[in-house]
């Protein structure tokens, strides 16, 4: 099995800043039958399926569904691939093509779910705190942010009041962390679809350097 | 096995027992909800599930006596035994009796507004999630449950009408669910349950 060099930095890409809210998001779950991960009375996605126990709620993974195409959720990197390749990097680097079996494989029972970017980016919370009168705002963000084993890497963020949540100290993070989590755990429930969506790929020009 | 009206009867004299009635369980099958402050697990739970025969009575009651509400609040709570037993290392420093006692209440709670649709489910995050929709409304309520001894858990409530997004909303667990029945029904008294509740205990 090869992997697809096409999702991999390349150095004519650049970072990603168009309009992506016609676009869609996608994150694999740990099961493709549909009677796992949808809860079809509610017409939502599982909780349990939302996030592993491994992800973090407050700056999710996804990619973005395009170049990056809905078979690639499979890859499954090794602990040898995620030591090599697991990594944030610059969207121009070169990086050598992961290997079958050593860095990576292919992990046939995963699914996926998907969302329109334009459902959760820019989405304000707004919260009041029982028996308080504060009010705490934080906006969510998606950000382009390449790893070495996937160009088309994005994050679900959450700018706050004191700064994007992934970048304040421990102490403020542990403030806001139930909250954003939450938040981020109810939005994708109530938008993500299991269904493989009609998409448009971006131009060229979004991502290649001119 | 006695007769449910048998059972009744078995009551410990000593034990206290508040019942509360809500106008929106008239016809529904449910007399009202039962907090027995006697129970050895402190639970609240509805009339038909009795102390000391819980299991031994479902079947029993079924489709006869038990109300929808009732029989959604027993499926749940065996879901949450298969729930918490799958996923109890994420639920450190909480036994399942504690753990369950906390979600008698929440669920217990959630079911008094009569949603349209409920869901529970655990997440890795120490915390029952519901999703419970009503009208056009879409309630997704987050209980943190934090261990026995330490701060209040916390509740934290987003809500959408239709796919838009109103202020969301945390705090203590009563207050996130009187919240929450002010924008379902502003003269319910489920505030006032929850205050009779908190006054025998």
């Amino acid at each position: 099995m090869n992997y697809p060099s096409k999702i991999l930095p390349n150095p004519i890409y650049k970072l990603i800043s168009c309009d992506l809210s016609d676009c869609y998001l996608i994150r694999f779950t740990h099961s493709k039958k549909r009677e796992d991960i949808f809860d079809e009375e509610l017409n939502q996605v599982k909780q349990i399926h939302i996030c592993d126990p491994s992800g973090n709620m407050n700056d999710l993974s996804t990619s973005l569904l395009g170049v990056f195409e809905t078979p690639f959720i499979q890859i499954e990197l090794s602990q040898l691939g995620k030591e090599s390749y697991n990594f944030p990097c610059d969207p121009d680097i070169s990086i050598e093509v992961p290997v079958f079996q050593k860095d990576f494989t292919i992990n046939e029972s995963r699914g996926f779910w998907v969302i329109l970017i334009n459902d959760i980016n820019e989405t304000t919370v707004d919260y009041t705190k029982g028996g308080i009168d504060t009010k705490f705002k934080a906006t969510c963000i998606i950000q382009h942010t390449p790893m070495k084993w996937n160009y088309w890497h994005f994050s679900i963020r959450w700018r706050t009041e004191e700064g994007f949540w992934h970048t304040l100290n421990d102490n403020q993070k542990k403030k806001m962390s139930k909250r954003l989590a939450h938040e981020a755990r109810a939005n994708i429930a109530k938008f993500a679809k299991v269904e493989e969506p009609n998409y448009s790929q971006l131009n060229h020009s979004d991502y290649c350097k001119l | 096995m006695p007769t449910p009206a048998a059972h009744i009867n078995e009551f410990n004299t000593h034990q206290q027992i508040v019942w509360s009635l809500k106008e929106n369980n008239i016809g529904s099958g449910s007399t009202g909800l039962l907090l027995d402050n006697f129970s050895k697990e402190g639970v609240v739970f509805f009339h038909s599930m009795q102390p000391g025969f819980n299991e031994n009575y479902f079947g029993t009651f079924n489709s006869v006596l038990i109300s929808n509400s009732d029989r959604k609040f027993i499926n749940f709570k065996k879901s949450f035994k298969k729930q918490f037993e799958s996923m109890s290392v994420y639920f450190s420093g909480l036994t399942f009796e504690e753990a369950n006692e906390k979600l008698s209440f929440s669920l217990g709670s959630l079911l008094n507004t009569n949603p349209d649709v409920i869901s529970m489910e655990l997440t890795h995050e120490k915390s029952i999630f519901y999703t419970v929709k009503k009208k056009d409304y879409t309630f997704f309520i987050q209980h943190f449950l934090n261990e026995i001894g330490e701060e209040e858990d916390e509740t934290i409530l987003t809500i959408f009408k239709g796919d838009n997004k109103l202020p969301s909303y945390a705090g203590s667990l009563l207050q996130t669910i009187s919240e929450l029945n002010i924008l379902l029904e502003p003269a319910s008294t489920l505030k006032l349950e929850l205050e009779i509740h908190e006054l025998s205990v």
